[in-house]
């Protein structure tokens, strides 16, 4: 046992060496990382600042910040990208003729009108050249976002809608593709509009649009003026219950009736007759003459299949359909009023199964194509 | 031989009453009904009664039991098929059999029919077979006839035989003849027919004159349906 142990001492040691430096490692890097993040003052403060320098006509203190802000390894929300672009467009376009550097404003109005095609300049930074300026931004941008909120609630009566809008006039088409088997739905279009809410419908009243599980929800925009198109994607869950099964009822087919003729029935009796007559004079009248003829005697045999045809001639009278011929009017009216009266059930049991489908849509968070 | 001649069957009868019966039967059914789309193929068994004489001298009555195959398929013209029919002795192949392949030409209920045909016949004296065989070109009719909407069909057919081996018969030109009628049930759902029918085949070989009577049975299927 003693020197089992003095095997093992050396690996040991050097695992236990590499766990302290691993660990001192990690350490060092947390250390270095919450300096960092330290020396970086929180983007909402540094925006903050420059509202304020931007108040007191600052503008060259403003755009450092902001430049300094963009080069900082800290993400920016949404919200703190809209709020520091617009304070920067407004410090690059101040109403002082002197201070004004339109090119350069129009790069963040750009950045803008890209995350929010919509947007309007809040009161304080607000100035009609500034807004001139944003116009022309939107003008030679083709933009478009989605907003979806992320859960909806679909029924048959009650569509959900995602609103979608252009920094210019588009035609929109919302389309969704189930992934489980592939078939792809147009739910909604559009022609030219800028802004525009598009609806998304569970079921269509005959055929299910959306059934329980993964889709693929596609916004194609297409720039009027210039043709651009654009696609927006995202991927949503649909649950809920099963998809209603409508059965389709069958098309109304007039009742007839159907007679035999005495003439048919002659026709079939004698056709029979004359078969089996036919039988029996083969195999009477038809034989060798001579020493065959007085040796033997007919083949009774025949009269078997005389009899049999005979036979299949009376079923065949029994078993005749014979022509149909539509039914008498109140026949017809009777049918008719049953007819409707299962069409109004079905009717009325689809549209009970209808009302019940409901489907929630869980939209994954957004990508854009 | 005058005698075969004058007791010719009366095939203009027969065709009469085969016009009679399938016209009567058929006013309301289709042609196309009248034929098969598809190939049919059949299985056969006859049980046939086999009597020859040579002039005066006749040799007991033989019943001899035949199984056999008969085929029919359709070529590229519609009202145009292909027929063919074996049927063999079961008690060896020395004994009584008979080969047919021809074409039919149909016209709604009434079909033409030409075909070559080998027969073998018995000799009077040892009541067995010759071990020779005969030919012969065989053209006549058929006509079929639907018992209204039942799925029987009724059929009556009606052969001359013309020889092709002219120096072994005398100088009459048909040698012989046959007739054979028939009820053949074909389900609506099933593309299968049973057949019960009944066969008389009289022709004169190598002197010998033979009369074959059969009742025959066949099972059948029509490979596309009817």
């Amino acid at each position: 046992m003693p020197n089992n142990i003095l095997r093992l001492r050396p690996p040991l040691a050097a695992f236990i060496c590499a766990l302290a430096f691993t660990s001192m490692l990690a350490a060092a890097r947390a250390a270095q990382a919450q300096d960092a993040a330290a020396a970086t003052p929180r983007a909402a403060e540094t925006i903050a600042l420059m509202r304020a320098d931007l108040v007191a006509k600052r503008y060259v203190a403003v755009i450092e910040r902001g430049n300094a802000l963009l080069s900082s390894p800290r993400p920016l929300s949404r919200d703190e990208q809209m709020e520091l672009w617009q304070v920067l467009a407004a410090a690059y376009y101040p109403p002082e003729v002197a201070a004004q550097r339109p090119d350069s404003a129009m790069l963040p109005l750009d950045a803008l009108v890209r995350l929010a095609p919509d947007v309007k300049l809040p009161q304080s930074f607000s100035w009609p050249g500034l807004d001139s300026l944003l116009e022309r931004s939107r003008s030679r941008v083709f933009a478009v976002v989605t907003r979806p909120v992320s859960e909806y609630a679909v029924s048959t009566t009650e569509p959900a809608y995602l609103t979608v809008v252009a920094t210019r006039p588009a035609r929109f088409r919302l389309t969704t593709i189930s992934l489980a088997s592939g078939v792809a739905t147009v739910q909604d279009s559009t022609d030219a509009r800028r802004d525009v809410m598009l609806r998304i419908r569970a079921h269509d009243g005959v055929r299910t649009l959306i059934s329980p599980g993964r889709h693929e929800l596609r916004v194609w925009a297409e720039d009027v003026s210039t043709g651009d198109t654009t696609v927006l994607v995202h991927h949503f869950t649909a649950s809920g219950g099963a998809p209603p099964a409508i059965a389709a009822v069958p098309a109304f087919v007039p009742p007839t009736t159907s007679t035999v003729s005495t003439a048919r029935r002659g026709a079939i009796v004698l056709g029979g007759l004359a078969f089996a007559g036919a039988t029996v004079a083969i195999a009477n009248g038809a034989r060798a003459e001579g020493a065959l003829r007085r040796e033997y005697r007919a083949d009774t045999r025949a009269l078997i299949v005389g009899a049999a045809m005979v036979g299949a001639a009376v079923t065949g009278i029994f078993m005749e359909r014979g022509r149909s011929r539509p039914a008498d009017e109140e026949t017809v009216r009777r049918a008719r009023a049953e007819y409707d009266a299962r069409v109004t059930a079905a009717e009325a049991a689809a549209r009970t199964r209808l009302a019940r489908y409901r489907v929630t849509l869980r939209i994954d968070p957004m990508e854009d194509r | 031989m005058t005698a075969l001649r004058s007791s010719m069957p009366p095939a203009a009868v027969l065709l009469a009453v085969a016009l009679l019966g399938a016209g009567a039967s058929t006013t309301s059914l289709r042609a196309q009904t009248m034929e098969p789309r598809g190939p049919v193929l059949a299985v056969l068994a006859h049980q046939a009664r086999v009597r020859s004489a040579l002039g005066d001298l006749v040799p007991p009555e033989r019943s001899v039991p035949q199984l056999g195959l008969e085929v029919s398929a359709p070529t590229f013209w519609r009202p145009l098929r292909v027929t063919g029919r074996l049927l063999r002795s079961t008690r060896g192949a020395d004994d009584l059999h008979s080969l047919d392949a021809g074409v039919l030409l149909s016209v709604r209920f009434i079909s033409l029919e030409a075909a070559y045909a080998s027969r073998r016949s018995y000799s009077p004296e040892s009541g067995l077979a010759h071990g020779r065989t005969a030919e012969f070109a065989r053209a006549g009719f058929r006509a079929r006839a639907g018992v209204g909407s039942s799925g029987f069909i009724m059929h009556l057919r009606g052969n001359a035989y013309v020889p092709t081996q002219r120096a072994a018969v005398a100088e009459d030109e048909i040698e012989g003849w046959d007739a054979e009628s028939g009820l053949t049930y074909v389900p609506r759902s099933l593309p299968v027919t049973a057949t019960l029918g009944y066969r008389l085949e009289r022709f004169r070989i190598f002197g010998v004159e033979q009369e074959v009577s059969a009742l025959t049975f066949a099972l059948g299927v029509a490979l596309l349906g009817r």
